[in-house]
């Protein structure tokens, strides 16, 4: 059977973590992994919902802010990991919870301040985006945000190395956010695309929904991203190398029309409008 | 943290910025930047601006709360140098957001300082003399605006016992921290410059306008009032290479430092023609510039050992060490330790003797 790359490359990575726990070795991350964090509200963060556990990264960087969080996983394995790495952050307040469905879960609706969908589960495959929606954003609270950490339906490079299953379950596309989101009561604040990769350590976050942004980046920015030192290029080979092929493909054809085939996945976050019913 | 930026702009927009209205919408483009920088920076979008209007720059924590403050006090102090001021951000704003301190600076024209590799491994000539020669004139113009006499023989005697209290050094590179210590006199004597701190290409806006090129200088965020005279000029030629090694790890590390100052090739020849430039113009003596050289070193690896520690402790790494840790096969512990500055004095010392750094200075 046919397994992704981009799979391979989280078992990887979560067979090396484990390790290092087993050995009671702190794990280290780089600095950046987290920095979409800055995008979201810093003021009332009491609680928040994660829905997938990945590596841990999402739970412990929102533990800066967020006093309660509450993590779903369908994998043992992660779960134990959070638990074992949420030890070297002693002030993070984390529970976790093993779940192989989103459907029934034991909370209430509007009883979170913060619900963060991460595209790294594995949940509910057969559920389309508009009911995963549904049922995540039923827990934001009036007020409260909701962000999502999804594949980019179109995206070129994840129809190559990704099942097609993942691709119906945690895709979507960019043109149906808006309407997605209105759908169930939330405003748009942005929708970012980290590059080069949403999944690796993005050196950029680019507003998608703002076409300046993104020609801006095409035109000035990439350069940059260009002169990264040879370890960088080495630890993300292929999507350097894919993300300089886009810049150059971008360069030379008009942007709009082809965009949408290269950006590997955005990260949507949205407020939910106060419903006074 | 950016929805409550952006509602605090569009409250204050007019006092922030007199000279735009009120725009309906604001968009950021996030770039993290390096993560040893500490600082993640956020382009400000308007409307239908195809360019950014300013720059927020958030420290990510407040553990070197002075950093913040250094780089909003020196801005300031350039800003007032008319022959600097249009090269470097304006403060626009200061302020703390949460347990984050933000600066809001203007954006600056041109392209990232880019370099490609051609012919034997080396850079072209031509475009490295023309890089060289503008970086040069601009630090030679920062040095000259800002010098002082605030440094004493103590402040590199503390850069000596530090660098010793961290890192470990063989017989003979005591020796050479000896003969800095003996040399300490002339060196305090060079006076200080405001030095930028992270001088390296990726900082450097190139305007290569052909009647009147000129360089904008970007991230001032280790920045220092009282810099080592030559420090930010040397960091330059130190890093103008780096990136583009092909070898990975300390051993790549060390190649490129050897290229760039040590073995004998065209652009070898460009770094000392750069460097005898500068110690002419500051009148420093070529005996002293080992010396100086070996402090600047240990000064930068002390720094930067000092970020990667609290880093580490907070249980995040930059990439470059984590890959060390992987490459090197290191203990967390050792990797922090494996910082360039340190490697490039180890280096300088083996390579030193005195009558190569005679030859290389003999037209200063």
């Amino acid at each position: 059977m046919r397994k992704s790359l981009n799979i391979l490359w989280q078992d990887e990575l979560l067979r090396r973590y484990t390790l290092k726990q087993n050995h009671n070795r702190q794990d280290f991350e780089d600095l950046r992994s987290a920095d979409w964090k800055y995008y979201l509200p810093n003021s009332n963060c009491k609680s928040a919902l994660v829905f997938g556990s990945g590596l841990g990264t999402v739970p412990i960087a929102l533990a800066d802010y967020y006093k309660n969080i509450s993590v779903l996983d369908s994998d043992s394995e992660k779960i134990s990991l959070l638990k074992s790495r949420t030890k070297f952050h002693p002030s993070a307040n984390i529970n976790t919870f093993l779940k192989s469905s989103i459907k029934k879960l034991p909370f209430r609706s509007k009883s979170f301040d913060l619900v963060f969908w991460n595209a790294d589960n594995s949940f509910d495959s057969s559920l389309s985006i508009q009911n995963l929606t549904k049922h995540i954003s039923n827990y934001v609270k009036d007020d409260g945000v909701l962000c999502m950490s999804l594949q980019n339906y179109y995206s070129l490079v994840d129809r190559v190395s990704f099942s097609s299953r993942l691709i119906n379950n945690s895709s979507i596309k960019l043109n149906q956010c808006r309407s997605l989101l209105n759908k169930f009561s939330f405003e748009l604040i942005c929708i970012l695309s980290p590059l080069p990769h949403f999944k690796g350590i993005p050196l950029f976050y680019v507003p998608i929904d703002n076409s300046d942004c993104l020609n801006y980046f095409l035109r000035v920015l990439s350069v940059r991203l260009l002169g990264i030192s040879p370890e960088l290029k080495q630890s993300y080979k292929f999507e350097y190398f894919f993300t300089k092929i886009i810049i150059m493909v971008c360069k030379i054809l008009p942007l709009g029309s082809i965009i949408k085939y290269f950006l590997p996945g955005y990260m949507i976050i949205a407020k939910k409008i106060k419903n006074d019913s | 943290m950016i929805p409550e930026i952006k509602n605090f702009l569009l409250i204050n927009w007019k006092k922030i910025v007199p000279d735009y209205p009120v725009p309906s919408d604001i968009s950021f483009l996030g770039i993290p930047g390096a993560g040893e920088g500490g600082t993640v920076t956020f382009l400000l979008f308007i409307d239908s601006k195809n360019y950014p209007l300013f720059a927020i720059k958030v420290y990510r924590d407040n553990y070197f709360p002075n950093r913040a403050k250094t780089e909003a006090v020196i801005l300031k102090r350039l800003e007032s140098i008319p022959i600097i001021a249009s090269n470097v951000p304006r403060l626009i704003y200061k302020s703390l957001f949460g347990k984050n301190r933000i600066l809001i600076q203007s954006i600056l024209d041109g392209q990232a300082m880019t370099i490609t590799i051609g012919k034997y491994n080396l850079p072209p000539s031509k475009i490295v003399k023309h890089h060289f020669e503008l970086v040069t004139n601009w630090l030679i113009e920062l040095g000259q605006q800002t010098r002082h006499y605030n440094l004493n023989e103590n402040y590199f005697y503390s850069i000596i016992n530090n660098a010793k209290r961290i890192f470990k050094f063989s017989e003979k590179e005591q020796f050479f921290l000896i003969e800095i210590e003996n040399n300490l006199k002339n060196i305090v004597s060079y006076g200080s410059v405001i030095e930028h701190g992270d001088f390296c290409r990726q900082n450097i806006l190139l305007m290569d306008d052909i009647n009147n090129p000129k360089i904008n200088i970007i991230d001032w965020s280790d920045s220092k009032i009282d810099g080592i005279p030559i420090s930010d000029l040397l960091i330059f030629l130190t890093t103008y290479l780096l990136k583009l090694r092909k070898k990975t790890g300390v051993a790549g590390l060390i190649e490129t430092f050897e290229l760039t100052f040590f073995q004998s090739n065209p652009f070898s020849t460009n770094v000392w023609k750069a460097i005898n430039n500068y110690i002419k113009n500051f009148k420093i003596l070529k005996s002293d510039l080992p010396f100086l050289l070996g402090v600047i070193f240990l000064n930068q690896a002390c720094y930067e050992y000092s970020k990667l520690k609290y880093a580490s402790l907070q249980g995040t790494l930059p990439g470059f060490t984590l890959s060390l840790v992987e490459s090197e096969n290191d203990s967390v512990e050792d990797a922090i330790k494996r910082i360039p500055w340190y490697y490039f004095f180890q280096s300088l010392v083996k390579q030193y003797n005195k009558d190569f750094f005679f030859s290389k200075n003999k037209n200063a």
